[in-house]
């Protein structure tokens, strides 16, 4: 076995490099993730790593460096983050795409603007679909390992993906860790040089990435899509070769007290250190918690965590990153799709935390469970919910989410807040003196073109019906929507709730 | 699945052409909206045509002369812009 070091863990990712032998590394240095290439620079300079160092002047160009000596048989590195990832967007999908085992560390960091130095998960989530295996570490050693681990299965011959690890900015990338060194000749035997199956060689020339007509394009895709999947199962297969090898166990799913437990929490990345705390404290008082921690977020671990969560009331999830419009947490959507097709599946609560480099608390963890209590026992329940963000309806940090006023006769109830979206600021509730946001005078004016149309004075400023709506628990887009004093309604399935209305 | 045409299983990987110049066997250039004619009685081979070509769609005949593979040209026009003869006039497919 290797020795045991402090050590800081951007610097422990170099040495996975080293260790790994990479060949060449193509990088632009960008916070959080500095220290990574900037001690790999020096390694090269210093002759401890006998790898081609490219200086490059963008990471469009790092990501293209890469793609280009990996597509001649280089062993290739890189490492960014947020904006620069942001920046690599376009070339992430031509390393998928041609299949080239590009290995990238990504330091998350969040996405400007306001410009944020600081770390969350909006950078990868950004980049979910781009075809990269994505790998979640939450400690030290496991930026390590996953380093390591990254190289053998991109390269590996059934899979020819590039791979990428994130390690959480600042909270994970800048703390000094003990790590265990595996030794080079441990490495050596587990990581064999890299074997090219087509490489660019001007004595046997070939064409990478050719036109992709559309009667060709389609098969592409599903080839490279069919290599993702299929990568699932090599991945296994590597963690097991590496567990023999060094004696850590890694699976798509890390499990924390999770035997009994009614609710879980899942998440990715080095904020589920403080989840585990949070368990552990709400377990001494009694309470049922446990921590499923995503670290293969592609390809998705579909029966795994189906079977994590099976037999839990709830699962809370808490997603670092935020799908404006959308659902919430990119995570959180995923693991609604990977349950909706099951006859019985627990309640999935989304929460949005940890944003910009704000800390997860362990209150904010108790307060999460808390709340998923709450709409497990028929509280109110929403698409998602931010946590810790200030705001005028709620001033009382022991009731982080505002019981919603009951709305007025015909206004449909929707929007995180509780309340109706279009009085969503006090005073400004029906009935209340002083102007309606000017948002709403907005849609009034959009929604009716020409303003040829007299319109309603209160109540929604579009001609719906909304009582029938309502009975059908249903918003005018068609979504359900909770509505106060239907909360019993809600929950029945539309045929049930409808014989009930008919007095059947 | 189809009759003639490959399946995914049966691509190489990422699409890559394995065999240089594979381009020979498609009809590249079969879309063009106009094509090249020359006159041979102004030609006087001087090759600047077949230098310019960027799709090395012109081969030289036994004469010496210069002729276009039609399945391959364009109808970029740059021969006949560079033709210093005027011997190239590009008209108009389906005239």
């Amino acid at each position: 076995m290797g020795e045991r070091v402090g050590l800081e863990v951007s610097l422990a990712v170099s040495e996975a490099v080293k260790l790994s032998r990479a060949e060449v590394i193509a990088a632009y240095p960008i916070t959080p993730q500095t220290h990574i290439v900037e001690e790999l620079s020096q390694m090269v300079a210093d002759g401890e790593l006998d790898a081609e160092y490219i200086m490059v002047e963008s990471e469009h160009s790092a990501m293209s460096a890469c793609c280009g000596a990996s597509a001649v048989g280089a062993r290739t590195f890189t490492a960014t983050a947020s904006q620069g990832l942001a920046l690599m967007h376009e070339v992430l999908f031509i390393a998928s795409g041609l299949r080239l085992p590009v290995v990238m560390a990504v330091a998350n960091r969040a996405l400007s603007a306001p410009l944020s130095i600081w770390g969350d998960q909006s950078d990868v989530m950004s980049e979910r679909d781009s075809g990269w295996i994505q790998l979640f570490a939450e400690t030290g050693q496991e930026a390590l390992d996953l380093t390591i681990q990254a190289f053998k299965i991109a390269e590996d011959k059934r899979v020819l993906l590039p791979a990428e690890v994130n390690i959480d900015g600042f909270t994970l990338s800048h703390v000094v860790e003990p790590i265990e060194m595996p030794g080079q000749e441990e490495v050596d035997s587990f990581l064999p040089p890299y074997e090219p199956q087509v490489i660019l060689d001007p004595d046997s020339p070939v064409t990478m990435g050719p036109v992709g007509f559309p009667e060709l394009y389609t098969e592409i895709k599903k080839q490279q899509n069919e290599a993702l999947l299929g990568s699932y199962e090599v991945i296994l297969e590597i963690w097991d070769e590496f567990e023999r090898k060094f004696g850590r166990r890694y699976r798509p799913i890390e499990h924390y007290k999770t035997e009994d437990a009614e609710i879980l929490i899942n998440m990715a990345g080095a904020m589920s250190g403080t989840a585990r705390m949070a368990v552990d404290m709400m377990r001494e008082k009694g309470k049922k918690v446990g921590l499923v921690r995503t670290r293969l977020w592609r390809p998705y671990p579909f029966d795994e965590i189906r079977s994590a969560v099976k037999g839990a009331k709830a699962v809370a999830v808490v997603d670092r990153a935020l799908s404006f419009g959308g659902q919430g947490g990119p995570m959180c959507s995923e693991l609604r799709s990977a349950l909706y097709p099951l006859a019985e599946k627990p309640v999935v609560t989304s929460y949005i935390a940890g944003l910009g480099g704000r800390d997860i608390t362990i209150e904010n963890f108790q307060t999460i469970v808390d709340d998923t209590e709450d709409v497990l026992t028929g509280g109110p329940r929403e698409e998602y919910k931010m946590i810790g963000v200030r705001s005028k309806i709620d001033r009382d940090p022991g009731r982080p989410f505002p019981t919603p006023a009951p709305p007025a006769a015909g206004v449909l109830c929707r929007g995180q807040s509780g309340l109706p979206r279009m009085w969503s600021r006090p005073g400004h509730a029906p009935g209340a003196e002083g102007r309606r946001p000017r948002h709403h005078r907005l849609q009034r004016h959009r929604l009716h073109g020409d303003n040829q149309q007299p319109l309603p004075r209160d109540g929604l400023a579009y001609p719906v019906d909304t009582r029938r709506l309502r009975e059908r628990g249903c918003s005018r887009s068609g979504r359900r929507v909770r509505h106060q004093g239907l909360e019993e309604e809600r929950t029945l399935p539309r045929q049930a709730h409808q014989r009930r209305r008919r007095g059947r | 699945m189809a009759e003639d045409k490959p399946n995914w299983e049966d691509y190489p990987m990422a699409a890559t052409i394995h065999r240089p110049g594979s381009a020979t066997d498609q009809n590249t250039g079969d879309w063009k909206s106009m094509r090249p004619e020359r006159d041979r009685s102004k030609c006087d081979k001087c090759g600047i045509c077949w230098i310019f070509c960027p799709d090395a769609a012109l081969y030289m005949t036994e004469e010496g002369y210069y002729e276009v593979d039609l399945y391959h040209c364009k109808g970029c026009g740059i021969c006949a812009h560079e033709c210093r003869k005027g011997a190239i006039r590009m008209v108009e497919e389906g005239e």
